[in-house]
Formats: C-alpha cells, sequence, structure tokens
C-alpha cells in the first residue's frame, strides 16, 4: 500500500501574502498543489486570515473579493482542522512562541510533517516539537531536488 | 461572451527583461492599462492593475508583522491572557 502523502499546514502570513502579492508564497503553494500535497489550515489560522483580509481590504480591495473566491469556491488548503484543546497547547508553552502554541497543536493534531510559514522565529522553533520547518523560498528548492516528497511536477 | 463562441486568440510576449508584454486590445478589453500584475493560481490567472497596487504596498515581512500582530490579539481573544 502506498504511503499517505506528508501533509503540510499552512501559516496564516503565507495565505495573506498570496492575496497581498504573487511571490514566493504563491509558487511555494501552487508546487504543492501540483504535487498533491495535502495542506492544512485550522480554525484560528482562518480567523487570522479574515482580520488581515479585514484589516488590509481598504488599501486593497481586490484582497477581499479574492478572499471571498477562496472561501466559497476554490481554496489553496485541502483541510481545516479544529482547533486543539486547552491542555494541547499548555504542553506545548515554552517550546514553541506562546501564541503560536494553539497553531501548532493543530498542525501536530492534523498529522502535519511540515509547517509551511514566513516567520523565521515560528520556524526555528518547529524542530523542537517534530516539525519541520518549511519556508516558501525552501519549496522551490526541495522540489528542485531529489528530496521532493510529493508527486513529481513535469 | 455566449457559450460556444470561439475565444479570441491571445499571445503573451516574454521580454528580455523577463517581463511580460500584453496586447493594448487586451488591456482596453479588461479595462487595465499601464502596470499590470498577473496572478496565477492553479487553474486560473487574473489580471489586476496597478491602481489597485501602487502606493500601499507590503512587504512580505511587513505581512508576517501584521500577521504576528493579528495573533497575539486572536490569543487573547480566545485564551483570555497576553502572550510574553
Amino acid at each position: 500500500m502506498a504511503a499517505e502523502p506528508r501533509r503540510v499546514f499552512v501559516d496564516t502570513n503565507v495565505l495573506a501574502s498570496i492575496l497581498w502579492k504573487p511571490g514566493s508564497a504563491t509558487h511555494a503553494v501552487a508546487l504543492l498543489a501540483a504535487g498533491r500535497a495535502p495542506t492544512l489550515v485550522s480554525e484560528t489560522v482562518l480567523d487570522e486570515l479574515a482580520r488581515f483580509v479585514h484589516r488590509e481590504g481598504a488599501r486593497r480591495p481586490a484582497i477581499v473579493g479574492q478572499h471571498r473566491v477562496w472561501l466559497q469556491k476554490q481554496a489553496p488548503w485541502s483541510d481545516v482542522l479544529p482547533d486543539p484543546d486547552r491542555n494541547a497547547i499548555e504542553r506545548l508553552l515554552g517550546r514553541v512562541p506562546t501564541e503560536d502554541a494553539p497553531v501548532v497543536a493543530a498542525a501536530l493534531a492534523g498529522g502535519a510533517t511540515y509547517l509551511l510559514s514566513g516567520d523565521r522565529g515560528l520556524l526555528a522553533a518547529l524542530p523542537s516539537v517534530g516539525l519541520r520547518a518549511l519556508a516558501p523560498s525552501d519549496v522551490r528548492r526541495l522540489h528542485a531536488s531529489g528530496d521532493w516528497p510529493w508527486e513529481t511536477v513535469p | 461572451m455566449r457559450e460556444g463562441a470561439e475565444l479570441p486568440k491571445l499571445v503573451l510576449r516574454v521580454e528580455a527583461d523577463g517581463s511580460l508584454r500584453l496586447p493594448p486590445e487586451v488591456l482596453q478589453a479588461a479595462g487595465l492599462g499601464g502596470h499590470v500584475e498577473l496572478d496565477l493560481e492553479p487553474g486560473s490567472l487574473s489580471l489586476r492593475s496597478a491602481a489597485d497596487t501602487e502606493g500601499d504596498d507590503l512587504s512580505e515581512e511587513d505581512i508576517v508583522a501584521a500577521c504576528r500582530e493579528i495573533r497575539r490579539e486572536v490569543f487573547e481573544e480566545k485564551y483570555g491572557r497576553r502572550a510574553p
């Protein structure tokens, strides 16, 4: 039986970057989608993304419409995880930045192998909890290497 | 456009500097002009005019910082305490 593809938890700042302007985050998520990598977010991530759109949408109205398209038709994530309980969050305190604990706990509960984020502070803390750190710019390098763990994009 | 109508041919030319040139009739039909950004998503492509983007840009670092601030705000609301 084929092994289940490795799951990637996508952080809020990656989605916000895609909405704001095409760049390395857009390319990273497109490569993961083409490789059929399961991409996860949590309820908290969607809450944070909605707040980002609310906060910055007046400056760039196009992100409001694109965010609506994601929620109603075609999202760049394949699954939404529930927020973890308090015990799961408490277990991570002191190991990752406090406010990241709900997101990291959701990623772990959802069976993620990688966490994709542009936040270097968070990425640096991930190995201590058993998650592999992945910055958007790392995805292109991983794809070009022989270690790409998802389907190969022609 | 009615169903079954033949789509007009769209020719995109990549310049030597890597920029993409769109035919004027495409820009005119889309109501765009001057600097245009392309949004590429799996299965779709959309155009965004410079009017949406000039003078109000956020860098990736700005976006990370904004999301960090929002995360602290959400944490405080949901879990009732301030993150250190």
